[in-house]
C-alpha cells in the first residue's frame, strides 16, 4: 500500500517539500502500452505520446457545466511527456462536486460497465500496486481571473515533488473518496469543488489513471486550475465518458471526438469514424466520436498567434490554456499533422495537437475561431497561449489581442526532446514574423525571395480593361454593329467605317488622322479566373492610343501585369508512416492550363504542398509554382511549370488589316460608283466633313461624285491599298487572335490537384516477428534479449572458441535470423 | 557421462531457449561408437523418458543438443542420435556479439528504410487531393481582358 498526502500551496517558491515516495517497491520497468488507435489518421505518424485537451459544457446556462476536461501536462523531468486528463463536474449550488475516481480494472470494465458500483474508489492515493508498473508523481496549479482575463499565478512542482509550506493557501484534503479543496486567493475562500477524473488504457488490461481538479469559482471570478499528475512512462489516451446529467453520477456516453467537415465544404476524403479532411483543408472534430491520437514527445513552440488561427502551447502552465468566448472551433489544417478540438463552451480550453514523426519538421496547427455571438456574456477577446520569449523553459500565457495576433500563420515547431542532447537552451527565441532570412552562414540569395512581385511599368505605354461578357458585348459593337453581317444601313457603315480610319472613332466630330482603333488593340483574352481582385474598384471608359477619345465601352483597368493566383496549401498524407511513403510512391501534381509535374515524395510526402500560379496577362503566359517548408521553415519550389492560362478570342474572320481593307474597297465601290475620288482624298490625307457625310452620307458621296475633290478613280484604287498595306500593320501588332489554346482548354479541372499512386503492401501482422523490420543498427545481441526474430549481417565471430564447424553454423543462423 | 533430457518447445532458431525443469538426468550415459561432437550418440538405458525428450544437455561439454533420433537396441538400451544446437550451446558468447543487426523485431526498427521483403501487390492505390477551385470564373465576372496600346486618357 502506497500513500501520499500532499498540501500545495500557491507560493511561487517552494520552500519546503515532502512527499511519499510513491515509486517505492515499484516496478520500474517501463509499461510499453499499446496505444488504442481507432482510427488513421492520414499524414500523421501516430508516435508513442498523445494528448488533447479539451473542455465541453453542456449546460446551455454555461454556468454551472457538466462535461469532461481533457487537459495535456507535459513534465519533462518525469520523462513521462504527454498524458490525458479528464475531469467530470457536476453542477450543484456550490458549483462543482464530485468524487474522486480511481479506477482499477479494464477499460472495458468502465466502458461497459453501468453501475458506480463496478469502479472502485480507491482511497486516494492508496493506489494498488498493479495499476502503475512505473509512474512518476507531481503536480500544478493555477489560477486565472476570468474578469481580468488574466493568468494569475501558476506553478509546477517537479516531478515526484509536492510542494507543501505550512501557509496552506490551498488546502487539499481527501477524504474517502472525494476531494474537497479549500482556496484561498487575494483575501477570499472558497471551499467546494471536486473533481474525479480518470483515463485508461485498455490494451495492457490495467488500469491506469491520473487526476486532474479543474475548480471555477464563479463567485470569486477566480478559476482555479490544479492538476494532479500519476501517470505511468507512457500514457495513452482511451475514451472518456461523459456524465450524462447534471447530477452527480458516472459517465453514460462516450466522449471522444469526430471529425466533420464544416457546413457547406466538399468532402475530398473522409475516412472511419468521422474524420474528414475537407476541401478547404478545414476540420472540425465534434464530440461523440473515438479516436486516439498520439503525439510525439517533444516540446513544441508556436512564436506568434493570429486571430484567426489560435493554438495553445503544449506545456506545463495549463492554466494558460484558455481561451475565451470561442463558441466553435475547426481546425484548419496546416503541416504535416493535426488534430484538434472542439466544442462550444464558455470556457474553452482550446487544446492543441500536434503530431510530427520527422524529427524537427514544422509542423502547423492551428484553431479557427469563429467569433458569434458570445453565448455567455463574455468579451470578444480572445487570449491565447504563446511562448515564452525569455528563454525560460517555463511556457506562459501572454494575453494578446486581436489587433496584436493577426497574421500570424507560423508553424509550430517541434523539438525532439528525446534527443540525450537536448537543452532548453536549443529553443531559439522568438523570432519576429516577416520573410525568413538566409540561414547564419549563408548568403542571401539562396533562398527564394518572396516580395517584388509585382511590376506595372508596362502600362506607361498600354492599358490593360477586364469586361465582363456585357461590356464585351458593347464592344463588339461598337467595332461592328450591323455592318458585318450585311444588314445594317449606310450609317452604321460609316461610322464603322470612321472607326477604322479615325482617330476619334466615338465622336462624329473628330478629324480624321489616319490611324484605327484596331492598331491599338493587342489582344483580346478570356481568362478562366475572375480578375476582379487585380483590378481598379471604378469601372472607366476604354481609351486608345493618346487616350484623347474614350470610347463609349467601359471596362475595369488592371493594376499590375503580373499576379499571383494562390491555389492554397494542401497536406500530402503519409499513407503507411514508413519508407512505403516515400518508395514505389509517385506524386503527380495536375496543374490547369500548365500540364503535369512530378514531384520528389520525399520532398512533400508528409508536408503540405502550396501552389502558386504567376500569370502574366499580357500574353496570358502562367507559370505554376508547387512549395513546401523546409526543416528550417524556408519556403522552397519542388516544381515548377509554365502553361498558358488564357484563350485569345477572334475579333476577326481573318486578319484586322484585311477586313479594314475590305471595307475601304467597300467604300471605293460606292464612291466609284458616283465617280468620287473620297478616297484619294483620305489618302493625301485631305480633310472631310464627316458629320455632313454621316447626316446624309448619300449626299455626300453624291457631292464626291461630282468631281468636287476632283482626284481619279485610279487615285482612290491606290489610296485603297495603302490603307489596306497601312491597316496590315494591325495584323502584327493584332493578330487574328484566334489562335491560342482556346477556351476548349477551359473545360480543364477547375483546381489544381494532386495525385498520389502507391503501391499496396500485403504485411501481414507476424511479419516483423517473421522476416523482421530493417533495423540496421549495431548493438550488443544482449541489448536486443527478448525482442524477437534478428538477423545479422556479415557477423564477425572472433572470440568464439567453439570448434570451426560450429563458428560456421553460429555465423550461418545469426545471419539467416534467429531469436533473440 | 551426465545428460539431462528435456522437452524442449521453443524453435530451433530460439537462441537462449526455455527448456523449463530437466525431464531427467542420468550419469550413466555413454557414447556409442566413434561419434562427432556435433552430432554425437549416447548409449543410453531405454526408458521412456528417453523416447519422449528432445533435446539434451550434456554438462561434460558443455554443449546442448538436439536429439534427432533414438535407436531401439536389444538388451533395454537405445542410441539417442543428437545435433548440437550451436546457438544454446554457445548463448553467452553470441549474447555479448556486437553485431550488425540488419533485421529485427524489436523497437530498433526504422521504418524508413526500404524494405524490399515486403509483399507488394502489382496493382497501385491512387489518391486524389484537391485544391480550391479557382478557375472556375463565369463570364458574367471579369474575365475578359482588353489589352490597347496606349490608353491613358488625358484630362
Amino acid at each position: 500500500m502506497i500513500t501520499a498526502d500532499f498540501y500545495p500551496t500557491i507560493q511561487t517558491e517552494a520552500t519546503d517539500v515532502e512527499y511519499t515516495d510513491l515509486i517505492e517497491n515499484l516496478d520500474n520497468s517501463v509499461d510499453m502500452f499499446k496505444p488504442y488507435v481507432m482510427g488513421y489518421l492520414p499524414g500523421t505518424y501516430i508516435p508513442d505520446h498523445f494528448f488533447v485537451s479539451a473542455y465541453e459544457a453542456t449546460d446551455a446556462a454555461g454556468m454551472e457545466n457538466d462535461g469532461v476536461i481533457f487537459r495535456p501536462v507535459y513534465n519533462k523531468a518525469a520523462n513521462f511527456p504527454w498524458f490525458f486528463t479528464a475531469c467530470r463536474k457536476t453542477s450543484t449550488m456550490d458549483r462543482r462536486a464530485g468524487k474522486l475516481l480511481f479506477l482499477d480494472g479494464a477499460w472495458s470494465d468502465f466502458n461497459n460497465s453501468t453501475s458506480e458500483n463496478d469502479y472502485q474508489l480507491l482511497n486516494g492515493f492508496n493506489i494498488s500496486l498493479n495499476a502503475f508498473r512505473s509512474f512518476t508523481f507531481s503536480f500544478q496549479y493555477g489560477i486565472y481571473d476570468n474578469t481580468r482575463n488574466t493568468n494569475m499565478r501558476s506553478m509546477t512542482t517537479a516531478a515526484n515533488q509536492v510542494t507543501v509550506t505550512t501557509a496552506n493557501l490551498i488546502d487539499f484534503l481527501y477524504n474517502d473518496g472525494t476531494v474537497n479543496l479549500t482556496i484561498t486567493h487575494n483575501g477570499y475562500t472558497s471551499s467546494s469543488s471536486v473533481l474525479s477524473l480518470h483515463a485508461s488504457d485498455f490494451d495492457s488490461g490495467m488500469a491506469h489513471f491520473l487526476l486532474t481538479l479543474h475548480h471555477v469559482n464563479t463567485d470569486q471570478d477566480c478559476e482555479i486550475d490544479i492538476h494532479i499528475i500519476i501517470a505511468n512512462f507512457r500514457w495513452t489516451i482511451s475514451r472518456i465518458k461523459n456524465e450524462g446529467g447534471s447530477s452527480f453520477g458516472y459517465p453514460n456516453e462516450s466522449v471522444a471526438f469526430q471529425w466533420e467537415t464544416t457546413d457547406g465544404v466538399h468532402v475530398v476524403s473522409s475516412l472511419n469514424n468521422g474524420y474528414s479532411i475537407t476541401s478547404d483543408g478545414y476540420i472540425t472534430i465534434r464530440k461523440d466520436s473515438s479516436r486516439i491520437y498520439e503525439i510525439e514527445s517533444g516540446i513544441y513552440k508556436k512564436t506568434i498567434l493570429d486571430t484567426v488561427y489560435v493554438g495553445c502551447g503544449l506545456d506545463g502552465d495549463i492554466p494558460g490554456s484558455f481561451i475565451r468566448n470561442a463558441p466553435t472551433y475547426s481546425l484548419l489544417l496546416r503541416k504535416n499533422f493535426v488534430v484538434q478540438v472542439i466544442g462550444v463552451t464558455r470556457i474553452a480550453v482550446v487544446p492543441l495537437l500536434m503530431i510530427n514523426d520527422l524529427k524537427n519538421t514544422l509542423c502547423f496547427i492551428g484553431v479557427r475561431i469563429t467569433e458569434t455571438n458570445p453565448p455567455y456574456g463574455f468579451s470578444d477577446d480572445v487570449y491565447v497561449p504563446h511562448y515564452k520569449t525569455d528563454d525560460s523553459p517555463n511556457f506562459d500565457l501572454l494575453n494578446g489581442d486581436l489587433d496584436t495576433i493577426e497574421n500570424d500563420l507560423r508553424p509550430w515547431q517541434m523539438y525532439n526532446i528525446n534527443n540525450n542532447d537536448f537543452t532548453w537552451d536549443d529553443i531559439p527565441p522568438y523570432v519576429p514574423p516577416g520573410p525568413p532570412g538566409p540561414p547564419e552562414g549563408e548568403e542571401s540569395g539562396d533562398r527564394i525571395p518572396n516580395n517584388g512581385r509585382y511590376f506595372s511599368g508596362a502600362y506607361n505605354f498600354i492599358t490593360q480593361y477586364a469586361m465582363t461578357r456585357q461590356q464585351l458585348g458593347q464592344f463588339g459593337n461598337l467595332l461592328w454593329t450591323s455592318w458585318a453581317d450585311g444588314q445594317g444601313t449606310i450609317t452604321d457603315m460609316w461610322k464603322n467605317f470612321k472607326m477604322f480610319i479615325s482617330a476619334d472613332p466615338a465622336s462624329d466630330t473628330g478629324s480624321i488622322d489616319i490611324a484605327s482603333v484596331m492598331d491599338f488593340i493587342l489582344s483580346l483574352q478570356v481568362f478562366p479566373f475572375d480578375l476582379s481582385s487585380l483590378l481598379h474598384t471604378d469601372s472607366s471608359n476604354v481609351c486608345i492610343g493618346t487616350g484623347q477619345y474614350p470610347l463609349a465601352v467601359s471596362g475595369k483597368k488592371l493594376l499590375t501585369i503580373n499576379h499571383i493566383l494562390d491555389c492554397g496549401t494542401m497536406a500530402i498524407p503519409r499513407p503507411y508512416s514508413d519508407f512505403r511513403d516515400y518508395e514505389n510512391m509517385t506524386i503527380t501534381a495536375y496543374l490547369p492550363y500548365c500540364g503535369s509535374v512530378e514531384l520528389n515524395p520525399g520532398d512533400v510526402v508528409g508536408r503540405s504542398v502550396g501552389i502558386e500560379y504567376s500569370v502574366d496577362t499580357l500574353s496570358g503566359s502562367c507559370t505554376a509554382v508547387l512549395t513546401v517548408y523546409d526543416d528550417e521553415g524556408y519556403l522552397y519550389n519542388v516544381g515548377m511549370i509554365n502553361g498558358q492560362i488564357s484563350a485569345s478570342i477572334p475579333m476577326t474572320a481573318t486578319n484586322s488589316g484585311q477586313i479594314r481593307a475590305q471595307r475601304i474597297s467597300d467604300v471605293a465601290s460606292l464612291a466609284g460608283l458616283a465617280g468620287n475620288t473620297f478616297l484619294g482624298n483620305i489618302a493625301q490625307g485631305s480633310s472631310i466633313n464627316p458629320s455632313g457625310v454621316d447626316s446624309n452620307p448619300i449626299g455626300a458621296i453624291s457631292s464626291l461624285a461630282t468631281g468636287t475633290v476632283g482626284h481619279s478613280f485610279n487615285s482612290a484604287i491606290s489610296a485603297q491599298q495603302m490603307f489596306a498595306n497601312r491597316f496590315s500593320r494591325g495584323a502584327i501588332s493584332c493578330p487574328t487572335l484566334a489562335g491560342g489554346n482556346g477556351i476548349a482548354a477551359f473545360y480543364q479541372p477547375a483546381c489544381p490537384y494532386i495525385q498520389m499512386r502507391y503501391g499496396l503492401y500485403q504485411k501481414p501482422a507476424n511479419y516483423d516477428h517473421s522476416v523482421g523490420g530493417v533495423s540496421a543498427s549495431s548493438n550488443p545481441l544482449s541489448s536486443y534479449a527478448g525482442s524477437g526474430f534478428t538477423v545479422c549481417e556479415n557477423v564477425d565471430i572472433s572470440g568464439f572458441t567453439c570448434h570451426e564447424e560450429e563458428r560456421s553454423a553460429i555465423k550461418a543462423l545469426l545471419e539467416s535470423g534467429v531469436y533473440l | 557421462m551426465t545428460i539431462s533430457f528435456y522437452n524442449m518447445q521453443d524453435d530451433n532458431r530460439v537462441v537462449n531457449k526455455n527448456l523449463g525443469n530437466a525431464v531427467h538426468t542420468i550419469s550413466n550415459a555413454q557414447v556409442y561408437r566413434d561419434t562427432s561432437i556435433m552430432s554425437p550418440q549416447f548409449l543410453v538405458d531405454y526408458a521412456g523418458y528417453v523416447v519422449n525428450s528432445n533435446y539434451v544437455h550434456v554438462p561434460a561439454w558443455n554443449r546442448y543438443y538436439y536429439v534427432t533420433d533414438v535407436t531401439a537396441m536389444p538388451g533395454g538400451r537405445a542410441v539417442m542420435h543428437c545435433r548440437e544446437d550451436v546457438l544454446m550451446s554457445n548463448k553467452d558468447a553470441i549474447m555479448n556479439l556486437d553485431a550488425y543487426v540488419l533485421r529485427t523485431e524489436s523497437d530498433t526498427i526504422n521504418r524508413l528504410i526500404v524494405d524490399s521483403k515486403v509483399p507488394t501487390q502489382a496493382n497501385r492505390h491512387c489518391k486524389t487531393i484537391a485544391y480550391s477551385p479557382i478557375f472556375n470564373a463565369l463570364d458574367t465576372n471579369y474575365v475578359y481582358l482588353l489589352t490597347v496600346v496606349g490608353g491613358v486618357q488625358r484630362s
